[in-house]
């Protein structure tokens, strides 16, 4: 199930409120484990299975290490955890990246291995680090074991989180898997960002989109720059609104039960560098990626040569992580150089020119999700000649002016709401008026922004048959 | 945050959310949609396979989907804003100048070797039917027509590239080309508004091309028009929806001094003395006034005993055209390869016909999937 789609909305939601709230606080977990698993279960009738597994696997795991590090018995702690490890990169392995190794090897040794050709089950990215990071901070002592699997599942499956992130570490929510208690304003603010997180999906991140589909969906070496370029600015805009968006409807719905997840996203294409960017975008996957894989590589502890080489071996992984294809390696790869020229070279000038190194960011950030978006590594190319004019496309006036009028509005919006404009609005004083107008305004803009999502979703399942019925 | 918002928020949230379920539980399921032309998806049943395939579920989503209540309005609204901030394509049509919708048509969705398979199937049919005096008609959509009406530099696939196409292609058979004086007319009404067809005007412009072919006479002063409804919102206004959308006349031409017929649908199984089934304009797709919509046979018999037998292979395109044919033909038979299942060489020979016309719509005959296989 997703977030953005009427089932979740008017059913799925108002049934586990309505459960959770009514129920003793005692079963308030159960409540929640029992939804999420008939929440991933809704799209996934076999895979939730997967999910049990890992649950029940690393909830074992955890316990075994526990044990053994009680009895000082570190080595088969150790052995404990590098078994957990092996198990949840094997699932992830299997289920994400086995036809895509299968598929290299055919191509590169010529042999006929039959792919497997499985759908990947949903959200499998994320739990299985999740999991991980849980039976790693065990080993580390930096927790305790769980000792009750209610309490552990409900942190691995919980739904809020459970399809696209955040990525929530085992120790931030530790203490509010036992303890939580929702307030009339956590509650209310639960839904702010809910539905703030709706609108930037259905309403900006799904109608940009599809000037990107339209964009790509044609042939990529005819395209002009004027069109090249538009294309990226919409995608760079879909994903960012899709993916935030969606970060904020977890944050949202976490918080209506009580849950203080991390925020995910930061104005990212505010970023002054690229360094910064990635500080700014998908947080808590760069803080998992950073404490698990670089910091134990040895960080930048061990000279500079040996701190290129670990840049480059998270950011290799970390573009493989967002999908199973070449591009995404090199996408990751892309973005491992230039923090390391940026590391090495490019941080001073960088802090000299706010103006340039906020363009220098999105510049290069656009042309990294045009290796993201296309997954084959001919049409990256064929983009990239169109969008710097080496296809002999030019900027004459071709469709690129009618894409441009006809979503102006939209992109507007778009661009003006990636803005940061905190510095403006916290030092607002309050003021006798302010207080009164400023909740009226709120919540007239959040029932409007609610009742054109409502209007856009329900336009998705629209789908009008012109011609006869028979 | 003080406490009167968050309360108040809370409370417009839970309504919003509970609502729907609540009204889905009470309303009366509806079966048909009108404005989408189809049925809706029901009550979804449940069991145990079901379950675990995953049916029950998206079987849930289609039928939620389907009654969601208030779901025009939605669509209605989410159109209005889309058009307020200046979008001008929604849901694969464009909003054209002067109320024009007209449907998109990508260049990348332009598949030739479809077009050739087509093409080659009525070249086979035309040399294996030498005693047929066979023609086509291929009529361009108001996107080529009308070009000057989409939104400047719209993509649009150039479908003079599919007229020229078929033009080379085709052998054995006489081409009515009518671009030419769609040309000509292009400031008048030849197309509706919110409906994907022509309108009568320019069926009539098109017999009127079709007469000059067969050496026919036809005066538009033979005629009286009468307009059957001033409020037909049809196909492309059922993708966009929305407030905005102009209202399309439909004109019917009679001729004076028509001769007498009678219209048998599916071989007999209904009857009618007139080719116009004033019922339709009852209904939302009030194109179907011409022939009923459209059926997988039809046959025409008039009181014109010259011994002329057509037959019309065709789209829907062709409802509006046949009226035009009664004073020309002894039988008028209509095949619709979309629904038709019987041999087509077979049904030939037992009905005497010694005519044949092909009249489709360009990009209905560039995607057509049956003709082919019917034709053999």
């Amino acid at each position: 199930m997703v977030f953005s789609s009427t089932v979740f909305l008017f059913f799925f939601l108002p049934a586990v409120l309505f459960a959770y709230f009514v129920v003793p606080k005692k079963l308030k977990n159960c409540v929640l484990f029992l939804f999420s698993l008939i929440f991933y279960a809704w799209g996934e009738p076999v895979y939730v299975c997967i999910m049990l597994f890992s649950t029940v696997f690393d909830y074992v795991n955890g316990l075994l290490i526990s044990h053994f590090r009680a009895g000082c018995r570190n080595g088969w702690a150790k052995t404990v955890l590098i078994c957990s490890i092996v198990g949840n990169l094997g699932i992830l392995g299997y289920f994400k990246y086995r036809d895509f190794g299968v598929e290299t090897i055919n191509a590169l040794f010529g042999t006929d291995i039959p792919l497997l050709r499985i759908a990947l089950p949903i959200g499998i990215s994320f739990y299985t680090f999740q999991t991980m990071s849980y039976t790693i901070d065990v080993y580390r002592q930096k927790v305790s074991a769980q000792r009750n699997i209610i309490r552990f599942g409900t942190y691995v499956t919980m739904f809020p989180q459970l399809v696209a992130g955040p990525i929530v570490q085992y120790r931030d929510i530790e203490g509010q898997l036992v303890e939580r208690r929702v307030s009339v304003n956590g509650f209310a603010y639960g839904i702010e960002r809910f539905v703030t997180g709706l609108a930037k999906k259905v309403l900006l991140a799904n109608p940009i989109g599809s000037l990107w589909d339209q964009i790509s969906s044609g042939s990529l070496a005819g395209l002009s720059a004027g069109e090249a370029w538009l294309g990226a600015v919409a995608f760079s805009l879909q994903i960012y609104y899709d993916f935030s968006g969606y970060s904020d409807m977890a944050i949202g719905l976490g918080a209506m039960f009580g849950f203080r997840i991390k925020e995910n996203f930061d104005h990212p294409y505010c970023a002054g560098s690229i360094t910064e960017f990635w500080r700014r975008w998908h947080i808590s996957l760069g803080a998992w990626f950073r404490e698990y894989v670089y910091i134990p590589l040895g960080g930048n502890r061990r000279g500079s040569g040996r701190q290129v080489l670990n840049i480059l071996v998270v950011w290799f992984l970390t573009g493989f992580w967002h999908g199973a294809g070449w591009n995404f390696v090199v996408w990751g790869l892309y973005f491992g150089i230039l923090l390391i020229l940026e590391k090495l070279w490019l941080h001073k000038w960088l802090a000299k020119h706010r103006v340039w190194s906020h363009i220098y960011t999105v510049l290069l950030v656009m042309v990294s999700w045009m290796i993201f978006a296309l997954d084959d590594i001919a049409d990256v190319r064929a983009y990239m000649r169109a969008m710097f004019g080496l296809n002999g496309g030019g900027l004459f006036p071709t469709a690129w002016i009618y894409y441009l009028g006809s979503n102006a509005v939209l992109l507007v919006i778009g661009v003006a709401l990636c803005m940061d404009y905190r510095r403006w609005t916290e030092h607002a004083s309050e003021t006798e008026k302010s207080r009164k107008w400023v909740p009226v305004f709120r919540f007239t803009a959040l029932a409007v922004l609610l009742l054109l999502s409502v209007a856009f979703l329900v336009s998705d399942t629209y789908n009008p048959f012109l011609y006869f019925r028979f | 945050m003080n406490k009167r918002y968050a309360i108040a928020v809370i409370v417009l949230f839970l309504v919003v959310v509970c609502a729907a379920p609540v009204c889905l539980f009470w309303q009366e399921d509806a079966e048909f949609s009108e404005s989408e032309n189809r049925y809706l998806a029901g009550k979804p049943s449940f069991s145990g396979e079901r379950l675990w395939s995953g049916r029950f579920m998206e079987d849930t989503e289609k039928y939620i989907g389907d009654q969601f209540p208030g779901k025009e309005f939605f669509l209605s609204l989410r159109s209005d804003v889309l058009r307020l901030i200046g979008n001008r394509q929604i849901n694969g049509v464009y909003l054209g100048e002067d109320g024009y919708l007209m449907e998109q048509w990508s260049p990348q969705d332009y598949d030739e070797k479809k077009l050739g398979e087509n093409t080659e199937a009525v070249n086979r049919f035309a040399g294996r039917h030498p005693e047929l005096e066979t023609s086509v008609m291929f009529v361009p959509t108001a996107g080529m027509i009308l070009r000057d009406k989409l939104p400047g530099y719209a993509p649009m696939f150039d479908q003079q590239i599919a007229l020229d196409y078929v033009n080379e292609a085709l052998r054995d058979v006489s081409r009515i080309d009518i671009k030419p004086l769609f040309t000509e007319h292009r400031a008048e009404e030849l197309y509706y508004k919110t409906d994907h067809h022509w309108t009568t005007y320019g069926a009539f412009l098109a017999y009127s091309a079709w007469c000059e072919q067969k050496n026919l006479t036809v005066n538009g002063e033979d005629y009286e028009t009468e307009t059957v409804t001033e409020c037909f919102q049809g196909s492309l206004h059922s993708k966009v929806l929305g407030s905005h959308c102009a209202m399309d006349r439909i004109t019917i031409y009679r001729r004076k001094g028509e001769p007498q017929y009678r219209v048998a649908y599916n071989y007999g199984k209904t009857v009618s003395d007139s080719v116009y089934d004033m019922e339709r304009l009852a209904g939302k797709d009030k194109y179907q006034v011409f022939l009923s919509g459209n059926h997988p046979e039809i046959t025409i018999t008039t009181s014109q005993a010259n011994g002329k037998r057509l037959l019309i292979l065709k789209d829907s395109y062709a409802n509006a055209f046949i009226p035009f044919l009664l004073q020309d033909y002894e039988a008028i038979h209509v095949i619709d390869p979309r629904y038709y299942y019987g041999t087509l060489d077979e049904y030939i020979q037992e009905n005497n016909i010694n005519e044949c016309l092909f009249l489709y719509n360009i990009r209905n005959f560039c995607e057509d999937n049956d003709i082919a296989g019917m034709l053999g």
